[in-house]
């Protein structure tokens, strides 16, 4: 049936979740020690150099759903979509797979780590410049046993169709191609092994509108014959108001809004997805001379007290300084994490 | 070539050989930048573009050779400079912001260091100098902390933030001309609208010109005074940005404008221009668009030139769209 998903998503009938994520947290830089740790139980701020790029994250994805995520440039989306994609693990916190830990694949490859795909924000560095794109296609579904190697370049040649690609492509080498073409082959890739779950990091960012369609109707095809799932990170609003049944906005490494794609465009509430929403980029509304955004990009390296909008938040209020606002949800469904917003309801 | 004219190419064509025979990437480019110009170029996925931007660096590696044409920059013709003489030019006053920004930054290099040395070899200051300049460069593109951001390696940034790195550095010698390569890809827009503005303003106040390579339409409109188009090698549409978006003349065009997410209903298949680009060691005789195109007759067997329609709108195609015409025209 057509659109499921979204059917049932309208109807407000429950999903079954494929991806559950549970107080998730992720940092980079040096692993906190002990000392630290008991340091912070006890309320001290985390060091500097050390950064939370995810910060106590709890999303869930249902079958066949479409999640778009949105945010600042450097808040954690790619890092949150690695650690759905089981290739980051978790400092803290539990990623669910279909109700099961998810394994951590840097550690072991089994073909049920299959199930979720990554296609990466950059294809340049996703790809082995050493390896012709038949072999890239193909090596893991022969490795995994899901073709035979005798049936190799006609299951690649399938698969770059898919994408718009010809059969010359197939001997040459990533470095042959141009951008949007390294694109789709790594979405080739990432498709070759039937996941059930495909993490999107920008995936359509380098093609032309036209292809751009193309790949945005394969995935709508895929999600509505095979029931795929996708977390879907773009920044183009447009793009990820198209495909997406529901929308989280993130800034600085936690979900500040959450809600229904149409909910969420006509009625944003967070002040940063406002100020967002304010700077699409259309055929016909000029570059305005102002910035949405008052004030600084604020450092992931000692993020601010309290609400970490509250630096740049034309309505912050005072108590906005000392305290965190939580990802709350309203009678509509629509979740919200802002200390004015709640005030007024 | 007018007096103002920073750039200037004519008949432009660049090859790659293949073991399927030779490709001709950039098939007779004709383009003209003016100091202060803004030139938008957008086109399908493998039209050209980027090696567009190669050729005209002098950066075209092989297989890849640029077979004919001129390319004068500020009245000299760089296709005949040696390596030494490009060095003088490459970073200083010609900068190129590259689409994978990966592949332009050094991954066992700490970002810093890499900023400070993209200044010394053209200027000669202190290290010290050079921190500082590269410091305030970071914050103008909106990373912060620059002081530990300086020393980190680029695979500890974000996709946006090396994108944005990959600006500053383009824009720390302050060029007179700047091709960027798909630069706002991975920003989001209030980063982009900050840097869109920052670039808008190099050009009105120190007269750069800027080559803009972008599939974001939105952006082109914004940032773009003229925009060409190009398909399979060549320019097929070039005028001023609100007229050629307004009323695109080209079949190509107008199916581009067409695919946008916002022509179609939420969730739906979008439209898109039936097929693919032909491959380039094999096109068709005439118009490369007509295997594509709905309105293609016998006609199209010749290829087609660039003409005026209008003054300073140029078409390639024998039926052109006519004003408002242009979206019935595709599904
Ligand atoms: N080293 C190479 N060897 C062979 N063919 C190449 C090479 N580099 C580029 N090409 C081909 O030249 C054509 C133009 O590539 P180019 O990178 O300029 O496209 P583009 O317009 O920038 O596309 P995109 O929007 O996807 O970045 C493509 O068809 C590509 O396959
Ligand atoms: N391997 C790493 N080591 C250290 N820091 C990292 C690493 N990977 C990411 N970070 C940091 O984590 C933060 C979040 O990065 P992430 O790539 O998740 O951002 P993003 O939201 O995807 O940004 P963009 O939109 O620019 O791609 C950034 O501050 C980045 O510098
Ligand atoms: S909690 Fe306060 S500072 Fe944060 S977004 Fe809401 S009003 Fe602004
Ligand atoms: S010349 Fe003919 S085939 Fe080519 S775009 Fe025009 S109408 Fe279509
Ligand atoms: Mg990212
Ligand atoms: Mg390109």
């Amino acid at each position: 049936m057509p659109f499921a998903a979204s059917f049932r998503f309208m109807l407000g009938l429950p999903l079954t979740n494929v991806i559950e994520l549970k107080s998730v947290r992720r940092s980079f830089g040096r692993k906190p020690d002990l000392a630290d740790r008991i340091a912070i139980s006890f309320g001290a701020k985390s060091t500097a150099h050390v950064l939370q790029a995810v910060d106590g994250v709890d999303l869930t994805i249902g079958q066949g759903e479409v999640l778009g995520l949105v945010g600042e440039s450097g808040c954690g989306k790619s890092t949150l979509g690695r650690l759905v994609a089981g290739i980051l693990p978790p400092d803290s916190g539990d990623v669910l797979f279909n109700g099961e830990p998810m394994a951590d694949k840097t550690k072991e490859k089994t073909r049920a780590g299959l199930g979720v795909q990554m296609i990466f924000q950059d294809p340049a560095a996703a790809l082995d410049p050493r390896q012709r794109i038949v072999d890239a296609i193909t090596e893991a579904p022969i490795a995994h046993e899901l073709i035979p190697r005798s049936q190799a370049r006609a299951f690649a040649v399938e698969a770059l169709d898919r994408v718009g690609l010809q059969e010359d492509s197939l001997d040459r080498y990533p470095h042959q191609f141009s951008g949007g073409q390294r694109q789709r082959i790594c979405i080739a890739r990432a498709l070759a092994v039937n996941p059930g779950v495909v993490v999107c990091d920008e995936p359509v960012a380098a093609l032309d509108v036209s292809v751009q369609a193309q790949i945005l109707n394969l995935f709508l095809d895929l999600r509505d014959s095979l029931n795929l799932s996708y977390l879907f990170i773009s920044h183009d609003i447009s793009v990820v108001e198209h495909v997406s049944d529901r929308i989280a906005v993130m800034y600085l490494g936690q979900i500040v809004e959450l809600a229904a794609t149409a909910d969420l465009l006509a009625n944003p509430m967070h002040p940063y997805t406002r100020a967002l929403l304010n700077e699409v980029p259309t055929l016909d509304r000029p570059l305005s001379e102002e910035h949405s955004l008052e004030g600084e990009l604020p450092s992931p390296f000692s993020p601010p007290s309290g609400c970490r909008f509250h630096p740049r938040c034309p309505i912050a209020m005072e108590e906005c300084r000392s305290r965190a606002p939580q990802l709350l949800p309203l009678p509509s469904g629509h979740q919200v994490s802002c200390l004015a917003v709640h005030e007024e309801i | 070539m007018t007096r103002t004219d920073l750039l200037s190419i004519q008949g432009l064509r660049t090859e790659f050989s293949t073991p399927d025979g030779s490709l001709a990437a950039v098939n007779g480019v004709d383009l003209e930048v003016a100091r202060g110009d803004v030139l938008g170029i957008v086109g399908e996925s493998g039209s050209g573009k980027t090696v567009l931007g190669l050729s005209i660096m002098g950066l075209v590696d092989r297989p890849g050779r640029v077979t004919a044409g001129r390319i004068a920059f500020d009245g000299t013709d760089v296709t005949v400079f040696s390596e030494a003489q490009w060095q003088g030019l490459r970073g200083n006053r010609i900068a190129m912001i590259f689409q994978d920004p990966t592949t332009s930054l050094n991954p066992v290099q700490r970002i810093g260091t890499q900023m400070i040395e993209a200044i010394q070899a053209h200027r000669d200051i202190s290290s010290d100098a050079a921190r500082q300049i590269v410091r305030e460069a970071m914050v103008r593109v909106g990373i912060n902390s620059p002081d530990e951001r300086l020393e980190a390696y680029p695979h500890q940034f974000s996709g946006g933030m090396r994108q944005r790195v990959v600006i500053a550095i383009a824009l720390l010698n302050e060029p007179d001309l700047i091709i960027a390569d798909e630069p706002t890809t991975a920003l989001d827009v209030t980063v982009q609208s900050q840097i869109l503005r920052d670039m808008r303003r190099l050009c009105r106040d120190s007269g750069s010109a800027l080559i803009w390579i972008s599939h974001d339409l939105g952006v082109v409109a914004q940032i773009a005074h003229r925009v060409a188009v190009m398909y399979a090698g060549r320019i097929v549409e070039q005028g001023a940005t609100v007229e050629l978006l307004k009323s695109p003349s080209h079949p190509y065009t107008a199916g581009l404008m067409a695919s946008m997410p916002a022509n179609s209903p939420r969730g739906q298949r979008l439209i898109s221009i039936p097929g693919g680009l032909p491959q380039l060691s094999n096109m068709p005789r005439g118009c490369a668009f007509a295997p594509r195109c709905a309105r293609a007759t016998e006609a199209c067997e010749t290829p087609p030139d660039l003409s005026f329609t209008t003054p300073g709108h140029a078409v390639r195609c024998v039926f052109p769209l006519h004003v408002g015409a242009a979206l019935d025209e595709c599904d």
